[in-house]
């Protein structure tokens, strides 16, 4: 790997004809983002990652990265010690979010898995949820609307979800990973149930649940 | 006649209700509690000397609107004729459960069987009355899939189209779900081969083909023309039965899906805040679950440049060139391809033989020397017409090779 010695610009001619946007693809998925078929702005990068998705595969895994795709229509990277307290700790607000949304969604009379998958939900909506689970959202730092705001811009930027107008959120196909993760909690309790009653719950170190088999 | 006007005005008044009831209970039975809430939904002014809606259902069993279900307490139905009356009027499309066409089925059997004693008794009448008996139901379960289809089309409608407030969301589910449990599912399981409606399509096939048999040589041609109808008809019925019954589960197996989705959604939701409640939310560990990249990992790459370098190889990579023979252009060096039936013949004909391998290439002289060797092989290890002779070694030529092996002769085998 190190033999490469550092690129003529030839070669960079002859990569922005045939792959245009490999460079932009290489940064984005390094900072998380999540490049969805649904995303307007991430099309033409998904597109190319489509095309190409054996021989990106292989050149990401080269580099220590893992290209994951979903077959819902998105890809993203994951790869050792990525996650941050940081991070972490926003997965688990958001998580907290679909939970809380799913919840009222489905209390109201809605139906939450055509709401959050196809349709553009108010924004209303999200803070008649914060409302109605305050408790959590104290415990969780997120009491403003203004926190739920960042929180949704935040989400926007890593390819979550897209903000209409300032009053609508479109989810993208990413949030798929938040929903599965709510299934597999169902079919989780479900599977204890049938084993055994499970007392380490309270155990787990908060890093230690990560595990990948859950999220695709 | 004035107790039927009476009746009437007084249906009439409660119209709405009635409505609602059959809307959403149809023929199944209910419970005082529904009934309260359905009975609280349409509540209009001229229903506040009901207060508590208690008497206004006793009003209604009394008049026999209402029918209260024998040996169930607190169960009532709507008046059959009633349900009868808006069915007619709305042209409601009721779905026939899978046991209800089960039941059709297993009755065509049933007018088969009959039919077959009739032919055994050579009651012409009898046939004649089963013949178009069973015609008539063979017809019947025909329309039968067809309204199912248009039902379940408007069920598919009303659970689409309910507006989110006028009904809960188990309530603008529960018909699809029911279709599907209740019809779908069973009905996809009879047919597979070893199911119900197939065992007794086919058996009723069976019985025909068998009385067509039967008529040709007891009673003549009279009933055959008949008979083949009705075969015609239970064909037709064996492959629209498949048909109706995959697109309606084309058709509703979205709306399934979804229902599914979102009451296992709901329940995970509803358990990772539970579990959030009780060990809050700094110590719960369901929102866990999803791991995102927090920190820009440093490149391995010296710079840019490199992996730019590498990208430009994904380029240039083509795929490694894969050798697939091809089809000569030339019609002059097109050949038809001698097979071995063809020699094999041949050497049948020309035994006893030799030497078989200066025979194959005086005889096939266009033959590559791979397939004469193939050829050669199978003619004296796997024929069983020749019995085989071993010689001396000798050489042979080929357009390509020189071959050093011992000579073979070929004779007819004893049991030729």
């Amino acid at each position: 790997m190190n033999d490469i010695t550092p690129a003529p610009l030839v070669l960079d001619d002859q990569l922005t004809k045939q792959l245009p946007n490999a460079k932009l693809i290489y940064t984005k998925l390094r900072e998380g983002v999540h490049i969805a078929v649904d995303a307007l702005e991430h099309y033409a990068l998904y597109k190319e990652l489509e095309n190409h998705a054996a021989s990106y595969e292989v050149l990401f895994n080269l580099l220590g990265y893992e290209l994951v795709y979903n077959a819902e229509g998105f890809f993203y990277f994951r790869y050792p010690d990525s996650v941050t307290s940081n991070s972490m700790s926003t997965s688990r607000k958001i998580a907290l979010l679909i939970f809380t949304l799913v919840d009222y969604l489905q209390d109201n009379n809605f139906d939450p898995s055509s709401m959050i998958q196809d349709q553009q939900i108010e924004l209303s909506l999200f803070e008649k949820t914060q409302e109605c689970f305050k408790d959590l959202y104290t415990q969780a730092d997120m009491v403003a609307s203004q926190d739920l705001t960042n929180l949704l811009e935040w989400m926007s930027k890593r390819g979550f979800c897209q903000i209409i107008n300032d009053t609508h959120v479109k989810f993208c196909k990413p949030i798929e990973r938040f929903l599965a993760a709510t299934e597999a909690i169902a079919n989780q309790q479900a599977t204890d149930k049938h084993t055994a009653p499970s007392e380490e719950s309270n155990e787990q170190p908060i890093d230690n649940a990560l595990t990948e088999s859950q999220e695709d | 006649m004035l107790y039927v006007k009476n009746f009437l005005k007084y249906l009439l008044r409660h119209i709405d209700l009635v409505i609602a009831l059959h809307q959403r209970f149809g023929s199944m039975s209910f419970n005082t509690h529904d009934f309260m809430d359905v009975a609280r939904s349409v509540a209009t002014d001229d229903w506040e000397q009901y207060d508590n809606l208690q008497p206004l259902l006793t009003d209604l069993l009394q008049r026999e609107v209402l029918l209260p279900v024998p040996r169930a307490e607190y169960l009532f139905d709507l008046n059959p004729y009633i349900l009868d009356m808006i069915e007619l009027l709305t042209d409601q499309e009721q779905l026939a459960l899978a046991a209800t066409l089960k039941a059709e089925i297993h009755e065509l059997t049933r007018l088969t069987r009959n039919l077959g004693q009739s032919f055994a008794f050579q009651d012409s009448q009898l046939v004649q009355r089963y013949i178009s008996q069973l015609d008539r139901r063979f017809r019947g379960v025909h329309r039968q899939l067809q309204r199912n289809e248009q039902a379940i089309m408007r069920i598919i409608e009303t659970t689409k189209n309910t507006a989110t407030d006028s009904q809960s969301l188990k309530g603008r589910y529960a018909q699809a779900l029911d279709a599907w449990e209740h019809y779908i599912q069973p009905s996809t399981e009879m047919l597979d081969t070893q199911g119900d409606y197939e065992q007794a399509l086919k058996q009723t096939e069976t019985l025909l083909l068998q009385y067509m048999d039967d008529v040709q040589q007891k009673m003549g041609c009279q009933h055959l023309r008949q008979l083949q109808k009705l075969h015609y008809r239970l064909l037709d019925l064996r492959s629209g039965l498949r048909f109706s019954i995959a697109r309606c589960q084309r058709l509703l197996e979205p709306i399934y899906r979804r229902q599914r989705r979102n009451s296992i959604l709901a329940r995970g939701a509803s358990m990772a805040i539970a579990e959030i409640r009780q060990h809050k939310f700094k110590y719960a560990t369901t929102p866990n679950q999803v791991a995102l990249i927090g920190r820009n990992r440093p490149s391995i790459m010296e710079s840019d440049h490199s992996i730019l370098a590498y990208l430009s190889q994904l380029t240039d990579f083509e795929p490694p060139a894969v050798d697939i023979p091809e089809v000569p252009d030339d019609t002059a060096t097109a050949q038809i391809p001698i097979t071995f039936k063809q020699v094999q013949t041949q050497a049948i004909n020309d035994a006893p033989i030799d030497d078989c391998m200066t025979w194959l290439l005086t005889h096939f002289p266009d033959l590559d020397t791979r397939l004469a060797l193939e050829y050669f092989i199978r003619l004296t290890n796997e024929s069983e017409q020749f019995s085989i002779m071993l010689g001396q070694q000798s050489q042979y030529e080929t357009n390509t090779h020189h071959i050093h092996m011992q000579c073979r002769s070929l004779e007819h085998s004893s049991h030729e």
